[in-house]
């Protein structure tokens, strides 16, 4: 590999990060940021349910992410299918989804389930897309963290009060 | 910013590939036809702009605070599981 492979990012939130120019993302649209659009994920620890989506454009720029399913197994984003499309897949399966989460200066944990980030990941596309059904919140409190000890496979598949999201 | 007057039926082009007719008016509302290709995303204002706050907001987390958020969440997750 050669040097010029390497993007050095000096992110605000996570210092001083070098990426290989191959991992960027390319995101088209994400609300409130015009100017950025070119991201890297980067893991806060291999544990951890939670990673830094950091911007390659804007040093202080950076969104923590999780995978919704995590917390919300139920969770059904419909995604219109030009919007698919337009990153270069033929399906929806072939997406990653991931949502925006944000914590308050309360220290509330929130994920925005109504803008989820999807990713293509041969193509390295992504959009924010908002979901026009489904009634999700932006600001999702994240389920209680009893209720994860008992998360087990009987809860696959199946409507649990505990999931369903709030209306806005 | 560019103002400009149009009667039901009538229609503006933004650019070669957007078209907006004004379909009806009716008790204070403007019924709007948009015709744009699909890589031109269409949202309500007021939609978009709640999006807008949310990802202000997500992206100004105090830095302890998500730290301490990231370890209270850190342990006996499972990743690339989904329920679909």
């Amino acid at each position: 590999m050669t040097r010029e492979d390497t993007l050095v990012i000096e992110s605000l939130r996570c210092g001083r990060v070098e990426v290989k120019s191959s991992a960027l993302l390319y995101f088209q649209g994400i609300p409130g940021f015009p100017h950025a659009s070119r991201f890297v994920v980067f893991e806060h620890a291999a544990e951890a349910p939670f990673s830094w989506l950091i911007s390659a454009d804007l040093p202080e720029l950076a969104f923590v992410i999780a995978d919704p399913w995590e917390f919300f197994p139920d969770y059904a984003p419909q995604v219109d299918p030009s919007r698919i499309e337009e990153l270069g897949a033929k399906d929806g399966d072939e997406l990653e989804v991931l949502v925006i989460v944000s914590v308050s200066d309360a220290g509330e944990v929130t994920m925005n389930l109504a803008a989820p980030l999807i990713i293509h990941p041969h193509t390295h596309k992504g959009v924010q897309v908002i979901l026009e059904q489904g009634d999700y919140s932006v600001r999702q409190p994240l389920p209680k963290l009893e209720a994860e000890v008992g998360d087990s496979d009987s809860s696959q598949g199946q409507p649990r009060s505990g999931a369903d999201p709030n209306p806005r | 910013m560019l103002v400009l007057t149009r009667k039901p039926g009538e229609s503006l082009r933004i650019g070669d590939r957007v078209k907006i007719r004004v379909v009806a008016l009716a008790s204070g509302h403007v019924r709007l036809a948009i015709e744009a290709p699909d890589d031109v995303a269409i949202y309500r204002e007021e939609v978009y702009e709640r999006i807008e706050a949310a990802n202000r907001e997500a992206a100004k987390a105090p830095s302890e605070l998500v730290t301490a958020a990231f370890q209270r969440r850190g342990s006996g997750r499972r990743r690339g599981e989904r329920g679909k």
